[in-house]
């Protein structure tokens, strides 16, 4: 009996002991450098933009949807963000506030194509990734944007005592969509809508108007791990975002949210976030070059699909 | 649970919430208080408390709800002790002693009908599809995530919350309605059972 709960204790907080030894595993690699404050304040603050960026990716993924365009939201953020605050003079605030608005407003767009047109989630914001980043390329002329506000490092780069405040408004977003999860009526239609959309309308949820919110949160998360990352970089380049959705959907799958929709929760995605980010950072440390990182990083998907694919598998046998 | 020599068994065959309202005409033959009990049984489960206008399914929202909950059972503890609560009274199953046998029999019924109408979502396109719905899900992948579904929404919730005893009607009613569904899946929601009390 003993054992059997010490089994299930090891099944369900099996993503967090991965975390330790992968700690574990670096900080004897790198002979203790892994494990001093200042690199671990310097992970806090490199899984900052994908942790925000990831809370709606989650609310996505556990609707059974995807969306490819964050990474391009995080680019189009960075440019609008830096272009209004440079190039229109705009009040730093203003221009964060208008640069969110336009993120959150691309979300929508997402959710109609998805809802109310019917395009499949991967083909709808695949699309939208493409055409959101060649508007970023056509503001920014591809050149970098750089010269703003000093005040603007307040979301990237300051920090309270010791804790930078790119991780405390991460810590927040994670709360804010954990207590979205489990605490509202809409957490709940989330999961619904991933286990059966059907009955999920036939019971009377307005299913399209719940999947025009999630996109459009997801959009915002994205907008603001934008806004850290401008923050934090101090110039707006066209090509930041690149590839971002992949590290995000790679957190969102390893902490345990199911590819086929319905289950899943936030704190299995901040173990996920964490996993990756110390991968990084690892492997940074240990001067891997980045390709390989990105060859690494690969693997992790398939491997944390595969055991999403696996266990639901050995489930229905 | 069934009970003979009743005009009105159409009436739980019917999945159309309109459809059915239509039949409580044909009502007149039953004693009053067995009418209202229809009547009252009708509206709680397609009146939308905050918004009458709206047509809605409480109880299939049980059905859709409910293996959500059960999958993150140990992370919402009180959550589940509130909804067990909530469905408790929701299903007059607070007190199942007190019902009568119409009483029960028109909730079993009832309860069937939800599960069936239930089981007809799980036919659709998009239902069980995987990796962000990219994968198609066969005829078989269905039927058993319909089996895991129903377990999850009946028998799952009712171990989790401890009350196997009260909600066994509800629990009873969905089993029945599976049954009639994928006859074959038997062996799969032991498995599913067995598997639970691992």
């Amino acid at each position: 009996m003993k054992n059997l709960k010490g089994n299930s204790l090891i099944k369900s907080n099996a993503i967090w002991i991965v975390f330790i030894l992968e700690v574990i595993i670096f900080a004897i690699a790198s002979g203790g450098t892994f494990v001093t404050g200042s690199n671990i304040v310097n992970i806090a603050r490199q899984v900052s933009y994908y942790g925000i960026a990831s809370i709606g990716m989650t609310f996505v993924i556990l609707i059974a949807g995807i969306d490819l365009s964050i990474g391009s939201i995080i680019t189009l953020v960075n440019v609008v963000c830096a272009f209004l605050m440079v190039n229109a003079g705009m009040n730093m605030w203003v221009a964060v506030l208008a640069a969110l608005i336009m993120a959150t407003l691309i979300g929508v767009i997402n959710g109609a194509m998805v809802a109310s047109i019917g395009i499949p989630a991967l083909i709808a914001t695949f699309a939208t990734q493409t055409i959101f980043e060649g508007v970023a390329y056509l503001i920014s002329g591809g050149r970098p944007i750089a010269g703003f506000d000093q005040n603007f490092g307040l979301f990237g780069r300051w920090s309270i005592g010791p804790i930078p405040i790119c991780a405390i408004i991460m810590i927040l977003c994670f709360v804010l969509g954990s207590f979205i999860l489990n605490k509202t009526y809409f957490g709940r239609y989330f999961y619904a809508i991933g286990g059966n959309e059907e009955a999920a309308e036939l019971s009377g949820i307005r299913v399209n108007r719940v999947k025009y919110l999630i996109y459009a949160l997801s959009g915002l998360f994205a907008g603001l791990a934008g806004i850290v990352l401008l923050s934090r970089s101090g110039s707006a380049q066209s090509t930041v975002g690149k590839g971002l959705e992949f590290d995000v959907i790679t957190c969102v799958v390893l902490g345990g949210v199911s590819v086929n929709g319905g289950v899943g929760r936030m704190s299995g995605v901040i173990a996920g976030v964490l996993i990756i980010g110390s991968l990084t950072n690892g492997m940074i440390l240990m001067d891997v070059s980045e390709y390989t990182q990105m060859v690494v990083k690969g693997i992790v998907l398939a491997i944390a699909v595969g055991i999403d694919c696996l266990s639901k598998k050995r489930q229905a046998v | 649970m069934k009970e003979s020599g009743r005009s009105f068994e159409n009436y739980f065959e019917i999945l159309s919430p309109r459809d059915r309202r239509l039949l409580f005409d044909e009502l007149s033959g039953l004693d009053e208080e067995t009418q209202e009990f229809y009547r009252r049984i009708y509206r709680e489960r397609y009146q939308d408390k905050k918004d009458p206008e709206r047509r809605v399914d409480n109880w299939l929202w049980k059905a859709v709800y409910l293996p959500g909950l059960y999958k993150r059972r140990k992370l919402l503890g009180k959550a589940i002790a509130n909804e067990v609560a909530e469905t408790l009274k929701d299903l007059h199953l607070e007190d199942p002693e007190e019902l009568s046998e119409t009483e029960k029999f028109i909730l079993y019924n009832e309860f069937r009908n939800a599960a069936k109408r239930y089981l007809s979502t799980c036919k659709g396109v998009n239902y069980g599809n995987k990796l962000f719905g990219l994968k198609k899900a066969t005829e078989d992948d269905k039927k058993k995530k319909a089996c895991e579904d129903i377990w999850m929404a009946s028998r799952g919730f009712a171990l989790a919350a401890g009350e196997e005893e009260r909600l066994s009607l509800w629990c009873e009613a969905f089993y029945d309605e599976l049954m009639v569904y994928y006859s074959a899946g038997k062996k799969y929601y032991d498995e599913l059972e067995n598997n639970h009390k691992k």
